[in-house]
């Protein structure tokens, strides 16, 4: 612990008393205030008639009060119900603005004297730039970053700069999770923002706005600035306060493909419905569009648990790095309903409902090869065919009152999953296994956040209640006396409940709470062979902790301080974090801090019973709770000039797990044991990352670089030989799109990984993946377009030894009045199988997929 | 509404009142750097569902600004070509039929003592009355909307019988905004009445290189402009709309005859004045 108990206390004594001062001086609001200045031309010292002069609250940026400049340039600001900081800015038309920060009413006159400039005015007169900037709000007009090739909103997100999307559809704005999409302003969707990025054609949304240090939560704008961003998509006119359908329609060979989107959505000032309707067998798993991203803590409706549970699984139901859809033989479909009603100015309610339905089929063939001591190496093979079955319905329920007087929000939430996953073993013994999954939870999010003058009540409280009852069969057709069965059920119920008290006093911001977090889990196991094991195991973790926080704000200084103490079943831990921004200018930022990180481990750690994972792995807990702590250390920095179409961001950080549990595999015939221990082992790491972005007004050239470099290290124990494993990776993504001639756009991305995973003594190895692609559309004549994507996977089999795999795909796209013909051919080298290697911890495994063969599909694209 | 603009084209020809005003030599008050375009729609008549559309501009310099139709700016000027050609009023009619009439009113804000100058006819005679600038009191809220590429904030306040909404962007440092809404921080680039019978909408902001002279209204063609107040004008505007035959004859005319589009004699429609403010 860093927090030796004295310095501990001395701290949490200070900060009180630093809040109580600040408390005590602050006097009463004054009902109403008065500042009264000037405004002169620095050029000719004449006063300024007209010029705006405003009054802004430091951190949320809100006018408080403004007042125009007489003929003698005089001003009077009345000021009322409010108290300083505040930022007073004068400016006129064809004049440099001028601001200055107050931190008391001021005794005398203020003076400002502006300076002749052209940019003020030349940034008022443009009418329709590509991208503009005001405040913390980016704009970007949708048509500026749009190219032929766009299918959906997704691929022009990709290419703001700043704005990164993950696979799953996660939106990162300057490595930072966005906490919000908005379609015209309300969050109808919530953390399933996908459902619109992967659904929207670009056309439908005129701009994409950016807000900035964001905070969702209106009545928090004065105490808790955000640092993650939001996204806001105006919609077009013409998609605006009526009920529009779009839908796609694909048919194709072999064994007849399909794939249908139809969306019907309406989005008014009092309504919005978006709903959706998708099916496909062409090897797109389209249910990720319903997962939930994170949203952060800010947006304030985050589950508690948002992941599946799988307590047991078949194996076989790995992903090939190529993508999952050139290898999965799917029947995929979901329906999708979202409907949010504004009930008056203020407060909504939304009601979204989703059901997934998903049919995978995969076929595997694997060698591991565990690298257990100096040249002592074992393997262990396998060639499976999997088939999974999975229906999951949900539905979300949320009422919201956003206000700046006063936030409420009650958000229920239900799920269920019914999964059945089935793997066929060709070898070894012709074994076949077979996994139930179940999942029922119900969630509720209830939040209060009052403001009162310049301090704020907020209380709030998260409740999951799951069960997960799993049970996994393995059979060996040549000998029923070898088959086993494993039945495990989790039950568990997590709440997490609040109060906390926040106060402005000046520049700080103070925040002091208490809460009560409590984690019930209990475990039932059955493995059943020859013999019955069962067991029963049940852990409740209460945390009661008090907490003090600090924030000092200043134009462009922040600084953050949080310090919980909590009790955790009678143990006291004291984790907490200080972070610092500094901001040079609106563009350059850099932001440093510590965390401390102090967590207690699931059930699932803690179970001493053997369970069975899958057919080969079994794995048995420490019997004893333990705690995992680490302390991250982290430097960013940020240059983001979107006038300038430039991001630049970087940032290094240092992770030290001091406190940890510590792998132990053992290997005893086909299968495997792994148990957790919990030791003060050492672990650490060490990772930095640089991204590029630079995309040009006048000439259509997009250059993109992300580079990622992480070094780690760790214990692990297998077969009792304790080992130091030293991870390296390195990666760099080049990326470059441009344009060579006026009907033609070309992308060219060329991934590369270094990978390294070895122990002290020298076991282990490395590799090499490089994955160039090229993507080129080609406008043929007006309203034809054509694709070529060509890509290639070079993986490193063994040390100097590389085995490429080819692809290459082509669409045609035909516009016509009201809709858009479509034609692929996907796969046109008629690859059937993709072998490739990967390294584990002190393993090296190589993977052969049986691929989707060469497809054809024409479609339509409609708009009603 | 053809109709009554074929009322009108019938007293036309009766009439020589129509032309010009002879003024004093026009000086600048001052000169406008801005021009901001506003598309319009306006429900006139309670009786009817008609939005009547139209442009404006807004010319915005120093010390004050211009505010008129660019419709009714285009016809102008044509007019006053046609008549310095020596053309009849029939013939400046005839030649001029085919372009949109826009609205007539003009207002003219001096931001120096803080007041605006309305001026438009009524029929032939002209009217004009000063009111005070920056009478609305408006209350500001969080709620955004672009217009024109501009990060626009939302006030509202009520004024004259009707709750506005106008969203102004900080990033133009004026006052000004379209027909009498002024006032608040930054540029009014979209204004609405609650019940959505008035709009005014941007639909681009430019820069005037070179500067345009802003002329006051009542300098370059004063005679024969009435002066009166905003109450009073108000009145006298209605009654046009709501009594077209009494109020002609206030103005010491009289209607010969009434047809429609296809020369048959017609009625006077009647309209109910759906104003866009009350007093």
């Amino acid at each position: 612990m860093i927090f030796k108990s004295p310095v501990l206390l001395a701290v949490v004594l200070g900060v009180s008393l630093m809040f109580t001062k600040a408390v005590a001086q602050e006097r009463a609001a004054s009902d109403l205030a008065v500042i009264k200045g000037e405004v002169i031309s620095s050029s000719d010292g004449k006063a300024l008639l007209n010029a705006r002069v405003t009054l802004t609250d430091t951190i949320s940026g809100r006018v408080i009060a403004y007042a125009f400049t007489n003929t003698d340039g005089l001003f009077v600001l009345t000021v009322r119900n409010s108290l300083p900081p505040w930022r007073v800015e004068a400016s006129s038309l064809g004049y440099k603005s001028e601001s200055i920060t107050v931190l008391a009413l001021p005794q005398r006159e203020l003076s400002f004297y502006l300076e002749n400039s052209n940019i003020k005015l030349n940034e008022a007169v443009v009418v329709a730039p590509k991208v503009s900037l005001r405040g913390d709000t980016l704009n970007f007009l949708t048509h500026g970053f749009q190219k032929q090739g766009d299918i959906t909103l997704e691929d022009v997100l990709k290419r703001l700069p700043g704005i990164e999307v993950s696979q799953s559809g996660e939106i990162r704005y300057n490595d930072t999770p966005i906490n919000a999409l908005y379609i015209d302003g309300k969050n109808i969707l919530e953390g399933k923002y996908s459902l619109a990025t992967k659904n929207f054609s670009p056309d439908v949304v005129s701009m994409i706005q950016i807000f900035e240090n964001h905070q969702p939560v209106k009545a928090l704008r004065d105490f808790t600035p955000s640092t993650s961003a939001a996204i806001n998509l105006k919609l077009d006119p013409k998609a605006k306060a009526k009920w529009i359908l779009t839908g796609d329609i694909y048919a194709g060979i072999p064994a007849p493909l399909a794939d249908i989107r139809l969306l019907l959505f309406h989005f008014s000032p009092h309504m919005h419905s978006m709903n959706l309707v998708r099916a496909n067998n062409r090897g797109k798993s389209i249910s990720g569009e319903l997962n939930s991203h994170s949203l952060g803590a800010a947006a304030q409706t985050q589950l508690l648990n948002r992941d599946d549970i799988n307590l047991v699984n078949v194996t076989g139901a790995a992903n090939p790095p190529i993508g999952e859809e050139r290898a999965l033989f799917n029947k995929s479909g979901y329906i999708s309903a979202n409907i949010l009603s504004v009930i008056k100015e203020s407060s909504e309610a939304s009601i979204r409902f989703g059901y997934i339905y998903e049919q995978k089929e995969r076929e595997v063939q694997e060698w591991t090869e565990y690298l257990i001591g100096d040249n002592d190496k074992r393997v262990i093979g396998e060639s499976s065919r999997f088939f999974g079955m999975q229906n999951t319905p949900e539905l979300d329920f949320v009422y919201k009152t956003n206000s700046n007087s006063y936030f409420l929000q009650n958000r229920l939430n239900l799920k269920m999953r019914f999964e059945n996953n089935s793997s066929s073993l060709l070898n070894p013994d012709l074994l076949s296994s077979r996994a139930e999954l179940r999942q029922f939870e119900g969630s509720e999010i209830v939040t209060w956040i009052k403001p009162y003058n310049r301090s704020l009540l907020k209380i709030t409280s998260n409740t999951s209640i799951s069960s997960s009852p799993q049970n996994l069969f393995v059979e060996d057709s040549s000998n029923i006396n070898r088959s086993v069965r494993q039945e495990a059920s989790l039950f568990q119920v997590l709440s997490n409940n609040s109060a906390s008290f926040i106060k402005r006093a000046k520049l700080l911001t103070l925040e002091s709470g208490a809460g009560l977090n409590l984690k019930y889990q209990r475990l039932n196991s059955r493995l059943s062979s020859n013999q019955e094991h069962p067991s029963q195991r049940s852990l409740l973790i209460n945390e009661i902790y008090i907490f003090t926080g600090a924030r000092y704000e200043r134009e462009k200084i922040r600084v953050t301080l949080n310090l919980p103490l909590k009790l955790v079943n009678g143990s006291l831990s004291a984790p907490g974090d200080i972070t610092g921004r500094y901001r040079f200018n609106p563009y350059w930022e850099i932001s440093a801090g510590i965390r401390v990180s102090d967590s207690y481990s699931d059930i699932r750690a803690v179970d001493s019973a053997l369970t069975m994972v899958n057919y080969r792995l079994f794995v048995s807990g420490t019997d004893t709770l333990f705690r995992d702590k680490s302390i991250n250390y982290f430097v960013r920095g940020t240059y983001n000039n979107p006038l300038k179409l430039v991001n630049i961001t970087s940032s290094i950080a240092y992770i030290d797990d001091y406190n940890n549990s510590v792998s132990y595999l053992s290997y005893m015939g086909d299968y495997i044991l792994l148990n957790n221990r919990f030791e003060k082992g050492d672990g650490n790491s060490l990772s930095a990352t640089f991204s590029f972005t630079k995309s040009f007004f006048d000439s259509p050239l997009l250059l993109d670089l992300r580079v990622t470099a992480v070094k780690s290290s760790f214990i692990m124990v297998q077969q009792n030989i304790r080992s130091e494993i030293i991870q390296k990776n390195l990666s760099f993504t080049p990326k470059i799109e441009f344009s060579p001639l006026r009907s033609l756009d070309i992308e060219l991305i060329a991934p590369f990984s270094l990978y390294e995973s070895r122990s002290l003594s020298g076991s282990g190895d490395k590799q090499i993946n490089i994955s160039p692609s090229f993507n080129s559309t080609l406008s043929l004549s007006e309203g034809v377009t054509m694709s070529l994507n060509l890509s290639l996977f070079i993986n490193e089999l063994s040390k100097g030894l590389f085995y490429a795999s080819p692809f290459a795909d082509i669409k045609i796209r035909y516009k016509t009045g009201r809709g858009e013909y479509f034609s692929e051919v996907v796969n046109i080298f008629n690859k059937r199988e993709y072998r490739y290697r990967t390294i584990g911890n002190l393993s090296l495994t190589e993977r052969y997929f049986k691929l989707r063969p060469v497809s054809f599909v024409v479609g339509y694209r409609f708009t009603l | 509404m053809k109709r009554l603009f074929l009322a009108v084209f019938i007293i036309l020809i009766i009439s020589d009142a129509y032309g010009q005003l002879p003024g004093n030599t026009p000086v600048p008050f001052d000169s406008a750097k801005l021009r901001v375009f506003y598309n319009y729609k306006a429900k006139n008549y309670t009786d009817s569902k008609f939005f009547t559309e139209d442009i404006f501009y807004l010319d915005i310099g120093s010390v004050g600004s211009d505010f008129y139709s660019f419709n009714n700016y285009m016809l102008d000027s044509a007019r006053e070509q046609l008549i310095s050609r020596g053309l009849t009023s029939e013939e400046v009619f005839l030649g001029t039929r085919s372009m949109k009439q826009g609205s007539e009113e003009r207002i003219v804000k001096n931001y120096n003592n803080q007041s605006l100058t309305v001026v438009s006819p009524v029929f032939f005679q002209k009217y004009w009355y000063s009111e005070d600038l920056n009478v609305q009191e408006w209350n500001l809220t969080d709620d955004t909307l672009t217009v024109c590429s501009y990060l626009c904030y939302r006030a509202w306040c009520v004024f004259r019988g009707r709750e506005w909404s106008a969203w102004y962007t900080p990033d133009i440092p004026s006052m000004d905004g379209p027909w009498k809404l002024t006032g608040l921080p930054g540029l009014i680039l979209k204004a609405e009445d609650s019940k959505k019978e008035f709009i005014f909408e941007s639909s681009g902001v430019m820069l005037l290189s070179p500067v345009k002279p802003l002329f006051h209204p009542l300098e370059s063609k004063s005679s024969g402009i009435i002066k009166t107040d905003g109450k009073t004008f108000l009145q006298i505007k209605r009654k046009s709309v709501e009594d077209i035959k009494g109020s002609i004859a206030a103005q010491g005319m009289k209607i010969v005859a009434v047809t429609d589009e296809k020369g048959l004699e017609s009625q006077i429609p009647k309209r109910t004045m759906n104003s866009i403010e009350e007093y």
